[in-house]
Parts: C-alpha cells; sequence; structure tokens
C-alpha cells in the first residue's frame, strides 16, 4: 500500500518529538495570525515553515505535488479576484496573490503537523484541551478528531485508486470534464462506504468514551519554547 | 455460547437473514459456508452486534445483542474481510492496542496484552510499521492480533485467508487452531473450506439467508456441497 497524502510518517526529528498539544496551539495561533499579515510576513512566515518542514522530513516537491489541487483553486482564486476587483487588474492580482499565499502558507503548516504528529497523540491534546470544559465529553471529540486524521488520508488513497482504476482503461483518453465526473462520483460513493467501514471497525473493537490510552504526553520545556516562538512569530505578524 | 433464534434481518429491501435459529456452543470451531451473498457476513456482524436482529434474537452467554451491544463486542472479537478497512490506527502497535484501551484497561495492562498477541501471531517485528506500508498478509495478522488482544472469548472470522499467500494462510490457520486449543470458541465464515475441514468440528450451510445445511465437515462434504456454491475439499472428491 502507498502512504496517502496527509498521512503521518514516522520520525525523530525535533518536529516529530514535539508535544501534539503544542503543535495544535501554534497551528492555530499562526494561521489566525496569517490573516492580518502583510505580504512580507507572509512570505518570511512562508521561509520560516518551508525551513521547520524539511527539518522534519518533509520536502518541498511532495508538498506541491500532494496539494496541487488546492494550488490550483487558488491559482484560479487569484485570477478571479485579479479580474473582479474594483481598483483594477494588478491591485486585484496582488491582494489576490498574498490572500493565496497566506492559504498555502497555513496548508503547508497544516501538512508539516499531521506529517509529524500521530492521530492518537492529537486525540490526547484535543481531550487535553476539551477537559476544563463541563458537559463536553472530550474522549468523543478526541476519537472524533483522531479518526477525522486517519481518514483524510485515506481519502487520498481512495481518489488514487479511483484514477489508476481510469488509466488502467485508457481513461485518460476521455474529455478532461468526464474524467472529473467520474472521478468524483465514484469517489463520493467510496468515501461514504470507506467512512462506514471505519465507523464499523471503531465499533467492533467495542469502542467506548471511558478508554485508557497506551501512550501519554508528556509536556517538556521545549513544548514551551515552541509556544512562546510560535506565539512571537503570530505578534509579529500581527503588529508589523 | 451464542444462540440464533429465529433471526430475520433485512437489507435494502431483501432478507440477508432469514428465520435462522442456531447455538453454537462455547469452545467449539464452526465453519459458516455459502455462496457470496448468502448471508455469512451478516451473521457474523449479529455476533459482534454490529447489527441486531429486525425479528428474533442474538444472545450471547444468555443476553440479548440489542440490549447490551458493547458486552458482546467484549466477548466476540470479530476480523472483517477487508483486513485493511479494520486498521485504525497509524501503527500497528497502536492498532493494536484501540481494542485494549476501549476496555480502559491500565497502560502496563495494555502494553502486555499488545506485545503477547502481535507476537502470537508471528508480527512482532511489524511493530511500530505504518499499516501503509504493509502487505495483505501482514495486514490480515495485525488485524487478528487487535482482536487477540481483547481477549474475547469468541472469534468470529470473516474470509481470513482471502489473498493471502501460503506463509501467512499457515500463519493465520495455526493462531486460529492455537486460539480454539486454548478453549475460544472459533467461527469461520468462508467459500473455501479447504484448510479448516480438519480443524471444524461444525458446518453450517446459508443460502438466500437460511441454514440449508447444518452437520459435521464429514457429514456434508461427503454429500457434496456444490450446490450452494462451496468447493468440495480435495481429501473428499
Amino acid at each position: 500500500m502507498t502512504r496517502p497524502k496527509f498521512a503521518y510518517r514516522d520520525g525523530d526529528t525535533f518536529v516529530h518529538g514535539v508535544d501534539a498539544r503544542a503543535k495544535l496551539t501554534a497551528l492555530v495561533v499562526v494561521s489566525l495570525a496569517l490573516t492580518w499579515a502583510s505580504a512580507g510576513v507572509t512570505a518570511a512566515i512562508g521561509v520560516v515553515t518551508y525551513l521547520v518542514a524539511r527539518s522534519a522530513g518533509v520536502s518541498a516537491r511532495e508538498l506541491l505535488r500532494d496539494v496541487r489541487l488546492v494550488l490550483v483553486i487558488l491559482v484560479v482564486g487569484t485570477v478571479a479576484r485579479a479580474v473582479s476587483d474594483p481598483a483594477g487588474l494588478v491591485p486585484g492580482a496582488v491582494a489576490g496573490t498574498v490572500a493565496s499565499a497566506r492559504f498555502v502558507v497555513i496548508i503547508a503548516l497544516a501538512y508539516t503537523v499531521s506529517a509529524t504528529t500521530r492521530p492518537g497523540d492529537i486525540r490526547l491534546a484535543v481531550e487535553s484541551f476539551l477537559e476544563p470544559l463541563p458537559s463536553v465529553e472530550e474522549t468523543d471529540w478526541g476519537t472524533m478528531f483522531a479518526t477525522a486524521a486517519r481518514f483524510f488520508p485515506l481519502v487520498f488513497e481512495e481518489s488514487r485508486r479511483v484514477r489508476d482504476a481510469r488509466k488502467a482503461r485508457l481513461g485518460e483518453r476521455r474529455s478532461w470534464y468526464s474524467r472529473v465526473r467520474s472521478t468524483a462520483f465514484t469517489l463520493l460513493i467510496r468515501t461514504f462506504r470507506r467512512a462506514d467501514t471505519v465507523a464499523l471497525a471503531v465499533e467492533a473493537r467495542a469502542y467506548s468514551s471511558e478508554r485508557s490510552s497506551l501512550r501519554g504526553l508528556v509536556w517538556e520545556r521545549t513544548d514551551t519554547a515552541f509556544i512562546l516562538v510560535a506565539c512571537s512569530v503570530a505578534v509579529v505578524a500581527v503588529v508589523v | 455460547m451464542i444462540r440464533f433464534e429465529g433471526v430475520a434481518h433485512e437489507r435494502d429491501g431483501e432478507r440477508a437473514l432469514d428465520g435462522v435459529s442456531l447455538e453454537i456452543d462455547s469452545g467449539g470451531f464452526v465453519l459458516l459456508l455459502g455462496r457470496n451473498g448468502s448471508g455469512k457476513t451478516t451473521l457474523l456482524r449479529h455476533m459482534n452486534a454490529l447489527l441486531t436482529p429486525d425479528e428474533g434474537s442474538v444472545l450471547v452467554d444468555g443476553v440479548p445483542t440489542d440490549e447490551d451491544g458493547e458486552g458482546a463486542r467484549r466477548k466476540v472479537g470479530m476480523v472483517f474481510q477487508d483486513a485493511g478497512s479494520q486498521i485504525v490506527a497509524e501503527t500497528v502497535k497502536d492498532d493494536v492496542a484501540f481494542g485494549p484501551e476501549n476496555l480502559g484497561l491500565e497502560t502496563d495492562e495494555i502494553r502486555e496484552r499488545v506485545d503477547e498477541a502481535v507476537s502470537a501471531v508471528g508480527a512482532t517485528a511489524l511493530l511500530d510499521r505504518s499499516p501503509y506500508e504493509l502487505s495483505g498478509g501482514e495486514l490480515r495478522r495485525v488485524a487478528l492480533a487487535g482482536v487477540l488482544a481483547m481477549r474475547p472469548d469468541v472469534l468470529a472470522l470473516d474470509e481470513p485467508l482471502a489473498d493471502l499467500d501460503y506463509e501467512g494462510e499457515k500463519a493465520v490457520v495455526e493462531r486460529v487452531v492455537g486460539a480454539n486449543q486454548d478453549g475460544k470458541t472459533v467461527v469461520v465464515a468462508t467459500h473455501d473450506a479447504e484448510p479448516f475441514v480438519d480443524l471444524a468440528e461444525r458446518a453450517v450451510v446459508l443460502e438466500d439467508g437460511s441454514v440449508a445445511e447444518d452437520g459435521t465437515p464429514d457429514e456434508l462434504f461427503s454429500r457434496g456441497l456444490e450446490g450452494y456454491g462451496v468447493r468440495t475439499p480435495c481429501s473428499y472428491r
């Protein structure tokens, strides 16, 4: 089986070692800050993100390959913004490019977090975030996030299988519209079926909200430092 | 013991099970035979309470599955036909631990069960591997380990040898036999009885959701089951 996009990859890099709570917090804080960031700051955060991803074993090439569909959508969005902006073509293109660049950086951050964080650790992190809240079943929410983190790559895997099945029977000779239509329809059906199977698999093994855990999260000083750096980046992004 | 009392189950407007009455004794080794769509998988899912009857009842140790589904799942461990789809975690270790975690066990106990289960299926070397890196045979062994780690009384296996090579088939059969010798009830749904025919003490043939034949493998295969879409094992030809 080929490793699907966005799936966790085992490793012992610094980013792998950072506590899931720290990584998720940093992701949220920096992503929010990016919505205020100027073009220059967005570029700077993009460079930092690239370096962090690289140190975690995620190459720019595989990132671009895995999110190319999103990039196409962003390019289309940028062009649409440029031609429809009342301020004119160039200001519209610049604004669209900056907005798209923010999205790209956020996607790269999320990709790096998902590639270096076990879904089980995401579950524990979500549980610990929700634990103080009254009348919230933190175990159920944690499992929901972890299952989503596990399921997301499976959708890409299904998409690859559908494409391979199409190619194997010379489906590439069909029109672009016909290919997209057949892939989207088949993928939708298979995704729902896969979701159903994952839910059954969880249920078959006596899923309980009273569950315990093999692993635990351990907060270390490096995690605090990681959060502080992320918050500093966010403050700079908002202020500059 | 598992008892089916007049169980009917409707799926997409058709009766997947139709008036099934059956008793499976503790410690037994039962083969569920029949062609594709005969109701084998549906029957297994009722044992694990993934499905509950539209009519009749399924009792696991005297308790109806529609009253205590979780209890049934603790007692009956099910391995799906598509083992890959049963893997819910990102490493073999985490996946095998998933069931024991659901039982709310202490960390040391979970660790012990994980080690024991992966060792039982010969998958210790795979412990830290991602499921995406495993072959079909390895995935099936990991899926079996995930169920064994819960230490159920009953193993319900859906086509457990599908897509396995000789080595993989041998490993799974050995583990299933070992579990049965340890006192676990084993129910195997298959359309190919060959590897299990000398091990099972009973065979139940399903046809259109009903029990068509019930007896020892010897009795049934001597008569031949080709009419039910079941290949006759070599030793009976």
